[in-house]
């Protein structure tokens, strides 16, 4: 416990994110995260915690003239309540944005019910 | 429903202050470090910029998450690098219920100048995983040489 202490210490980016919810319940996370490649990018649920972390290959010991990015990897949490399916959670990373999809669980769903006229 | 940023899970009472700390200094950073929307460009946003320099090459580091090259406008006359574009809304669904939105669309210009002058020709940018990264090799007849000095 401690040791894990400690290695969360280290210092990560907050990545700039967006959360919407569709109609169907369905909810969208954009997380953007420039200069992730795919190999780089690990996301885990574990529990009921989505966690979406970004390597970025550092950079060479350059010479800077101006230094405004932040350096070091992504990091973002989130937590999801039980309405939420782990099983079906759909990931696409492109141009530097990583889209999440999280699907409701089936009996959660929203449904209408259709009346028969008798 | 309840998607809740997560902060640590761990019962670690300085992760708090750490995280606000956090918080704290990205606000003054992002107030001073790049420009905003302020100036007399028409831009909503200002992209974070590197700029490396080895011997023979400037190299322009620039964040643009979502943007495609062609949404992307490089100028350059003599030493001054101009960048310029728009970043495009997603296409959102009317129905859809927006809870959180950090990222930022709209216009952006940043102009910068370098020290030396580059050569134009040879600028070479390339886009991947939303960094663009733009190449500025330096002009053979600015470099700056060494002269040896003989003793007479």
């Amino acid at each position: 416990m401690a040791e894990k202490a400690i290695q969360q210490r280290i210092r990560y980016i907050k990545p700039r994110c967006a959360v919407s919810e569709a109609k169907n319940g369905q909810l969208h996370v954009s997380v953007e995260m420039p200069g992730v490649s795919k190999e780089n990018l690990d996301i885990k649920v574990e529990d009921n915690e989505l966690r979406i972390l970004g390597r970025r290959e550092p950079e060479r010991d350059e010479h800077y003239l101006l230094r405004e990015r932040p350096q070091g990897d992504f990091l973002q949490t989130f937590t999801l309540d039980d309405t939420v399916d782990s099983n079906k959670v759909d990931a696409v990373l492109e141009k530097g944005i990583l889209k999440i999809r999280l699907d409701l669980k089936e009996q959660v769903k929203p449904r209408t019910i259709k009346i028969r006229s008798e | 429903m309840d998607l809740v940023r997560w902060t640590n899970g761990l019962p670690d009472p300085f992760t708090g202050f750490d995280e606000l700390q956090q918080e704290i200094n990205k606000l003054f950073e992002e107030a001073t470090k790049t420009p905003g929307s302020r100036g007399i460009f028409e831009r909503t946003f200002s992209p974070a910029l590197d700029v490396l320099e080895t011997p023979d090459t400037y190299r322009v580091v620039c964040d643009l998450p979502g943007m495609d090259m062609d949404d992307i406008e490089i100028s350059l006359s003599s030493n001054v690098l101009t960048l310029k574009g728009e970043k495009k809304e997603a296409p959102k669904q009317e129905s859809d219920q927006l809870y959180r939105e950090e990222t930022s669309v709209g216009r952006f210009q940043r102009t910068l100048q370098l020290p030396l002058a580059v050569d134009a020709d040879k600028v070479s940018a390339v886009l991947k995983n939303g960094v663009l990264s733009i190449e500025l090799p330096k002009r053979a007849d600015v470099k700056p040489r060494s002269i040896t000095v003989r003793a007479s």
